[in-house]
């Protein structure tokens, strides 16, 4: 983070005339800090505080000089002093800056600009913190505001053009698009004739935005567009984005319904950039030709003319066409050329086909591809042999038949064993069917033909992972990393927020916290020898996997914080961009990130995390909720305590373990939990899933992008019934009201609602309310009949349960249906998977 | 485009694993692990000449020969000995062999060599045709046991080429 200068502090400043020793002692200590002498201005600051330990201003500085000196406590507690304060002999407007910027610097956005508005409330006149606070709006989306301390800023240092941006940005975000033009439009009248060449990009950015703006202002006013026309003409020689001026005359065309004009936009554009599928959708639209099958057709053969390399041409016709024979020629043609200039990705370029009709085009494509394998000349063209194998295995694994797809791999692999991209595609076939291990040593057989390969180690590393084989895993991946400092690449890679390494790395520890779990379970029931040696044997073994469960699910959770921690921190690094894409002159691309940092925490990594770390805080809080029923039976046999000699022996290889893990996962300098013990050992693992992860996304999930089940999920163990059944009546208003989820959403809440005496009686009520008004046909009448069969009841009334329903019943509810009878149907339902599916339900979901 | 898909580049040490692959796929002997990385090891610097046959982007094949230079009257031969040449059999009858060969070749003559030789094993029937037709000629009687692990026979021949 950029440290600003508190520019300009240092003149006459809201003083008083008669400055007092310690005020004169301020600027000069404030000077230092500016200057970035911490340590100097410390110390003239705490000289100031000898003589006057009540001089505020001078204890802010000390808590920015020590926030600056990475003492964060002993700062923390000196803004606590000043803030305690209040308003009689509280900070000036100086201090008030003074703790704005630390509070920036704290990331705690909303109270720096709290107090940077009171300082400038307060009679600071430096008009710096404007912009500082503009930044900080942004920041927070506080639109409002934004525009207030744009416009000061802009109203005293109209001289730069990065001012006047910044102000129309603030109009069009306060939904004022005219407003936002008319700025920008004085501005060009301003500067007409005395631009520089270095200042030709910025003004073709802000020209086209003027015409965004005025396009957005013009709605469907047919006067206005014709104003955006004449202004899009006139700015034609100035703008250098030529894809966009096309885009946006095509756009004003088709709203003036001039269809034909729009048409040969598109064709221009067509010409420009002939592989992007988007023109090809929008010349139909143009032309009026998207449900005419033969007129597209004709369209489409003209197009292929004229661009006989680009791809859309020969692609879409294949997304309509409905004669079999003309279908399999044009696929056919499409795929073949492929296949011979060996394209790796060719089956995945038809892949939307086979998704649209698996039927048809799997059975046309493996027939085309089989005649032209049978009437391959080998020796001529032994490569395209491989590829066509290739394809044939991608071909049968999405058709989910292994054994096919195994044995076509293996022919490509024995024909030309040095090629790469057959490792990894066998590498997942392998995967599919369920051999992890075999699947990284294949794909390990491949990186060893190139260790230079990026690609493929990473790939290796996802699967070594992905079979549980860290240790392998992460001495692989330092082969590309920064090892300084460290015994391996996991410190780097935190650095680097590579978070699809962190991410698969917390799913394997959470793995391997799950089987260690089962294992120290198992051994604990297991009956207690009388010999003492055997009892010695059997506690150690207790202590070690108590140690591994324990590690194993403190570092998932470790490398699961740690991706909510990436992704606050992409949150934060926006703050900067606030003021550079202003000088920059980049408003177009300032607004798109500007937008897509409204959704950060949806994004699917931070919530593959989140939900990684809900499964986990789940079955804590679960097991704590468990533990609380059943007295805590504690073991502890008398011969663990006493065994002498070996138990000490035990103990220090223990220790030399722990040195050892702690060593080989550490991820950040100075760490204090290396190992996430902390973090497993929580008491409140609601709260701190809350916290750390769902807060997040939460607050930035749309009510079409929620996760409705995750939601239902965390609620359901809050006890919050009622949101549960918010949850899921949203849930069946999108998959429908006999998904089989909904039903196992039901079936969960009148579960707590009949068990659970935590829950009070109105809550109850409430959620019984929901229900009622959204199944109005639900037998609750029968809730307290101990006859009725819910179990039937869910089976006759929602779809054949899908995994997803019964994993979820599974979670969530053990009284009002038995255990067993959801165990057996989960079995029954396993047939029907894929073997990695069913490995991994059978070992961590079953037990 | 007409160029030849043919082509010639150095073993490194990062993609020696390909060429280890080759050997391992075409020829029957078990080579160590040892043996493909002495060549990187800078006390045999200019010793071993090494290169990979592409077809297209894809390695098929590989050579690796070794100068053996005859100092102090030692029992080798003074020549250049082909340890290694590989080629996929789906590759071959593409001039691959032909290309990783003229290296060779080459190399004997910057070195000043004009002996050229290779152990081709008794049940190589392919391969001994192969090397008459490019100017091998066998040299004495066959050695018996020489390859000492290798699914294939292990007596040989020993194939000379003056250059």
């Amino acid at each position: 983070m950029s440290k600003r200068r508190v520019g300009g502090t240092t003149k006459a400043n809201g003083l008083s005339i008669g400055r007092s020793k310690e005020d004169t002692n301020l600027l000069e200590a404030l000077k230092l800090y500016e200057s970035k002498n911490y340590k100097k201005s410390l110390k003239l600051v705490e000289a100031s505080l000898k003589k006057n330990s009540q001089h505020t201003d001078s204890l802010a500085l000390k808590a920015l000089n020590l926030y600056c000196t990475d003492q964060k406590t002993e700062a923390e507690t000196y803004v606590q002093r000043v803030l305690a304060k209040g308003s009689a002999g509280g900070p000036s407007p100086i201090g008030l800056h003074i703790l704005g910027i630390y509070m920036r610097n704290e990331k705690r956005y909303s109270e720096a600009a709290k107090f940077f508005q009171t300082s400038l409330d307060n009679g600071s006149n430096n008009k710096q913190i404007y912009r500082d606070l503009a930044t900080l709006y942004a920041q927070e989306h506080d639109y409002k505001n934004l525009l207030k301390a744009r416009q000061a800023y802009w109203e005293d240092f109209m001289g730069y053009r990065a001012n006047w941006t910044s102000l129309a940005i603030a109009h069009d975000l306060n939904g004022q698009p005219q407003e936002s033009a008319n700025v920008l439009t004085k501005f060009e009248e301003l500067a007409k004739g005395k631009l520089g060449e270095a200042e030709l990009y910025e003004h073709n950015e802000c020209l086209m935005y003027k015409n965004d703006l005025l396009f957005r202002a013009a709605g469907d006013d047919h006067d206005k567009l014709q104003r955006v026309f004449k202004h899009l003409d006139e700015i034609e020689q100035d703008v250098f984005d030529k894809y966009a001026w096309l885009e946006r005359r095509a756009a004003l065309y088709m709203k003036m319904n001039d269809k034909q004009n729009a048409s040969k936009v598109y064709r221009t554009l067509i010409k420009r950039n002939p592989d992007n599928f988007r023109y090809y959708r929008l010349l139909e639209i143009a032309l009026e030709v998207q449900g005419d099958e033969k007129r597209r057709s004709i369209l489409y053969s003209n197009l292929e003319r004229f661009y006989p390399r680009a791809e859309p041409p020969k692609f879409i016709p294949l997304t309509y066409l409905k004669n079999e024979a003309e279908y399999a020629q044009k696929l056919s043609a499409y795929l073949l050329p492929q296949i011979e200039r060996g394209v790796p990705a060719t089956f995945n370029n038809v892949k939307p086909l086979y998704k649209k009709d698996t039927d048809r085009t799997s059975r046309l494509a493996e027939k085309i591809i089989l005649d032209f394998l049978a009437d391959l000349d080998q020796t001529k063209s032994p490569l395209t042999y491989v590829w066509a194998n290739y394809y044939l295995c991608q071909h049968f694994m999405f058709l989910k038949d292994y054994t096919k797809a195994r044995d076509y791999i293996d022919a490509a692999l024995a024909h030309t064993p040095t090629m790469v991209e057959l490792y990894i595609l066998k590498g997942r076939v392998l995967k599919h069917a369920g051999l992890l291990v075999d699947a990284a040593e294949t794909v390990n057989e491949g990186r060893e033909l190139d260790l230079q390969d990026r690609f493929i180690n990473t790939k290796t590393v996802k699967y070594y992972l992905r079979a549980d084989m860290i240790e392998k895993a992460v001495e692989v991946v330092s082969i590309f990393t920064k090892n300084d400092g460290s015994v391996n690449g996991v410190m780097d890679l935190h650095l680097m927020e590579a978070s699809w390494f962190v991410g698969e790395l917390a799913e394997s520890y959470y793995r391997l916290y799950l089987s260690n779990k089962q294992k120290l379970n198992d051994l604990k029931k297991t009956e207690v020898l009388t010999e003492e040696e055997a009892q010695i044997e059997r506690s150690n073994q207790i202590r070690l996997l108590t140690y591994e469960t324990s590690k194993f699910g403190g570092l998932a959770l470790k490398r699961w914080t740690a991706i909510a921690k990436f992704f606050k921190q992409f949150k934060d690094d926006q703050l900067d961009f606030h003021s550079y894409c202003m000088r920059k002159g980049v408003p177009r691309a300032y607004l798109e990130m500007y937008q897509w940092g409204k959704s950060v925490f949806t994004l699917p990594m931070y919530v593959r995390a989140t939900k990684g770390a809900a499964k986990l805080y789940f079955g804590l809080h679960d097991a704590m909720k468990l533990s609380n029923e059943i007295e805590n039976e504690e073991e502890s046999s008398s011969a663990a305590k006493k065994g002498g000699k070996k138990a000490k022996k035990d103990a220090a290889a223990l220790k030399k373990r722990v040195d050892e893990d702690k060593k080989s996962s550490l991820a950040y300098e100075k760490d204090e939990d290396i190992l996430g013990e902390k973090l497993i050992s929580t008491t409140k693992p609601l709260q701190d899933f809350f916290d750390k992860f769902y807060a997040n996304y939460a607050k930035e999930a749309t009510d079409v992008t929620k996760d409705y089940v995750l939601e239902f999920e965390y609620q359901l163990r809050c006890g919050k019934l009622p949101l549960c059944v918010g949850a899921l009546s949203k849930f069946a208003d999108i998959y429908g009201e006999k998904n089989s989820t909904v039903g196992a959403m039901v079936l969960s809440v009148l579960e707590k609602v009949k068990y659970d005496s935590e829950i009070d009686e109105m809550t109850k009520k409430l959620a019984l309310k929901g229900l009622e008004r959204q199944f109005p046909s639900l037998p609750l009448d029968q809730l307290n009949v101990e006859a009725f069969e819910w179990l039937a009841y869910f089976q006759e009334t929602f779809e054949t349960p899908k995994l997803d329903a019964l994993l979820l019943l599974r979670h969530s509810v053990s009284q009002i249906v038995g255990i067993d009878a959801i165990k057996q149907l989960i079995l029954e339902n396993l047939g029907s998977q894929e073997p990695i599916v069913q490995d991994s339900v059978l070992k961590y979901e079953l037990n | 485009m007409s160029k030849s898909p043919v082509n010639l580049d150095n073993i490194y040490a990062n993609n020696v694993g390909t060429f280890r692959k080759i050997t391992n796929t075409v020829l029957p002997v078990n080579y160590p692990e040892k043996f493909f990385n002495e060549q990187f090891d800078d006390k045999y610097k200019g010793t071993f000449f090494g290169q990979l046959g592409y077809f297209g982007e894809v390695a098929v094949g590989g050579i690796r020969a070794e100068l053996l230079a005859n100092k102090n009257g030692g029992v080798k031969p003074a020549g250049v000995y082909v340890q290694v040449l590989a080629v996929l059999e789906a590759y071959r009858g593409k001039g691959i062999g032909s290309k990783l060969l003229k290296y060779v070749e080459e190399q004997c003559k910057t070195h000043f060599q004009h002996k050229l030789f290779v152990h081709v094993a008794v049940d190589n029937k392919e391969g001994l045709e192969w090397y008459k037709g490019h100017g091998f000629e066998v040299e004495g009687d066959e050695l018996k046991d020489y390859y000492k692990d290798t699914t294939g026979s292990p007596d040989a021949y020993v194939l000379v080429k003056q250059t």
